[in-house]
């Protein structure tokens, strides 16, 4: 299969994903316990007649499935509704949140792949050794402690004993390094743990043995034969791992106080701003899917083969 | 009937497995401190000095001391004690969540790797779906429809990654179904339930515990999460994440109660994650995750 079908498959594919994901988020929202108009009205005394006038304009009176189309209609548009609380539309309250949130995973994402790549390739290429002891230990650790926790700890140790780096809120590019380091610290270790698999397994492939029979400098074997065959699924990983950022994200954003989209969730969810967290999971399961399938793409790029074994079976 | 079990036990511990196993020096820290865990939550009403409920206004926020040997919250209960308690929480939580998500995971692999054709495209279809929502995110929004507490919590997180089971299981059953005693079952006529559990099922098992294993460790961290926002257990229960939910407003002026529930929770994430990797190198050295 040629990489050109190989990727259009994949966008078909991620289409219906992203349908899927929609219906099953709007009928959760559907079968939230309140009434929406009541959210709506906030203990103003009205008149059932105008509660049903209301009904009618926002569209509630229809059956579930043409509420989904109205709905989807407007998300096409995007226009993700009105929050209950702030009356704001929610579009532009994420849009506000959003790049907090992606500065924050980008970051964390270079820092932890700087760190899991290096520590991967030391342990692989100093194997059995003390060296790989002591860091592979490291790295089990590292994603068997909680983030926030983590967190905590860095805002205690360098926020509160040492006063180095601001611990709450956002006053600048260096608000953002102890979350970073937080949300960094579990994906460093995974992507370490791949790496090192990836190339202890690629060094002991025959046209690894062949570069080094043909006498080929230790770095000309390492870096450029082993290291580019072993860095594919790393760089899968890459995309793989957004959702489990995002995740964090909202856990860390609302630790910190960061003025991010995953802080704008929890917020919603603890005022019942069901328009806002509508919307929040939307944006962030597109994102994903998006993702997804940029990985698939990148690995097809990367390495060919794929596109013929995984071709098959779509 | 005694004799029996001696027999097995010695069976067991001469195996080839069993012998790989405890030359795992990380699989046998592993099994260590998990034992330890275990201990600590199986004998917690002995071991534990106070209540983990008991309040003690006079002894509010007190640092760690010989009479309190973790210190007091901001209600002046005693945290050694909330963490001896909360250890049953942890670990019965992580292995409610791991049981209902093999529960779900496993028939839906089987079914799917042993019929194939439309079913597993079906299933497969709402897997990759599944995989689509990042899991906490997902939790969250089921949270919020199911409200706080601790249940809504454990049925949240497995609902949401019970996915690694069904693909796991799926692949294992798709290599075996082209076995020999497979066809041979098939051939004298045992009906497709009773093939699929009796003779499929049992050779994905060793992948299954694998999984289950190393899993545990990310349902307790989720499920922690969870209640470090406040969506999980409520007060006063000693759960290790609604405490430190609770201790976070006193990180400076008393860090002892922070310190201590999340030191616990990487224990207990550390002792499953350690005896995971040596039973997947001791049992399926193939397997891949995720």
């Amino acid at each position: 299969m040629g990489l050109l079908t190989y990727v259009v498959k994949k966008l078909l594919i991620g289409v219906p994903v992203i349908f899927g994901v929609t219906i099953i988020l709007f009928y959760i929202m559907y079968m939230l316990p309140g009434d929406p108009i009541k959210l709506l009205l906030a203990g103003e005394r009205v008149t059932p007649a105008k509660i049903e006038e209301l009904r009618r304009a926002w569209g509630l009176d229809q059956p579930v499935y043409i509420q989904y189309f109205y709905w989807l209609s407007h998300v096409i548009r995007g226009d993700l509704g009105v929050s209950i609380v702030t009356k704001e539309s929610v579009t532009l309250l994420i849009s506000q949140r959003l790049p907090y949130t992606l500065i924050l995973m980008l970051t964390s994402t270079l820092l932890s792949y700087a760190i899991g790549v290096l520590a991967g390739l030391i342990t692989a290429l100093k194997r059995g050794t003390l060296i790989d002891g002591v860091v592979s230990v490291a790295g089990v650790v590292s994603y068997s402690i909680p983030g926030f926790w983590f967190g905590l700890m860095l805002m205690l140790a360098f926020g509160y004993y040492s006063k180095l780096l601001p611990i709450s809120g956002y006053e600048g590019p260096q608000s953002l390094v102890l979350p970073a380091i937080s949300l960094a610290l579990p994906s460093s270790a995974y992507v370490m743990r791949l790496t090192r698999a990836e190339m202890v397994e690629v060094l002991n492939e025959d046209y690894i043995r062949t570069a080094w029979a043909k006498g080929l400098n230790k770095k000309r074997v390492l870096f450029v034969h082993a290291l580019r065959n072993a860095m594919i699924p790393v760089v899968v990983m890459f995309f793989l791992d957004i959702p489990w950022l995002i995740g964090g994200a909202v856990v860390i954003e609302t630790l910190f106080a960061l003025p991010g989209m995953g802080r704008l969730l929890y917020v919603s969810i603890i005022r019942q701003d069901y328009a806002v967290v509508q919307g929040i999971v939307l944006i962030i399961t597109v994102l994903t899917v998006v993702f997804n399938t940029l990985g698939d793409i990148v690995v097809a790029v990367l390495d060919p083969r794929v596109r013929i074994e995984r071709g098959g079976s779509l | 009937m005694i004799l029996l079990i001696k027999e097995k036990i010695k069976s067991f511990s001469s195996s080839e497995g069993f012998r790989l196993f405890m030359r795992h020096k990380r699989g046998v820290a592993g099994l260590i401190l998990l034992s330890f865990m275990l201990f600590v939550a199986l004998t917690a009403d002995f071991i534990a000095p106070k209540r983990f409920d008991e309040v003690d206004p006079s002894s509010r926020l007190l640092p760690p001391s010989t009479e309190h040997v973790f210190g007091t919250d901001q209600l002046g209960r005693d945290i050694f004690s909330r963490i001896v308690y909360g250890a049953r929480i942890a670990l019965w939580v992580g292995l409610l969540v791991v049981v209902i998500e093999a529960g779900i995971g496993v028939p839906l692999g089987l079914i799917a790797g042993y019929y194939g054709g439309s079913v597993d495209k079906f299933i497969s279809a709402i897997t990759d779906m599944l995989w689509a929502f990042p899991p906490i995110i997902l939790a969250l929004a089921i949270v919020t429809i199911l409200g706080p507490g601790l249940t809504n919590v454990v049925i949240a997180v497995s609902i949401v990654s019970w996915a690694p089971y069904t693909r796991i299981v799926r692949a294992k059953t798709q290599s075996i179904m082209s076995r020999e005693f497979i066809t041979a079952a098939r051939a004298v006529g045992e009906s497709s339930f009773s093939t699929m559990f009796r003779y499929v099922l049992p050779n994905t098992l060793a992948s299954v515990i694998v999984l289950a294993t190393l899993t545990i460790p990310s349902a307790i961290l989720y499920t922690t999460a969870l209640s470090f926002l406040g969506f999980g257990a409520q007060p006063p229960t000693p759960d290790w994440g609604a405490m430190l939910n609770e201790g976070k407003d006193y990180i400076f002026k008393a860090p002892w109660c922070s310190i201590f529930p999340g030191l616990f929770i990487t224990l207990t994430a550390l002792s499953f994650n350690l005896l995971g990797d040596a039973l997947r190198d001791v049992l399926d050295p193939k397997l891949r995750l995720g």
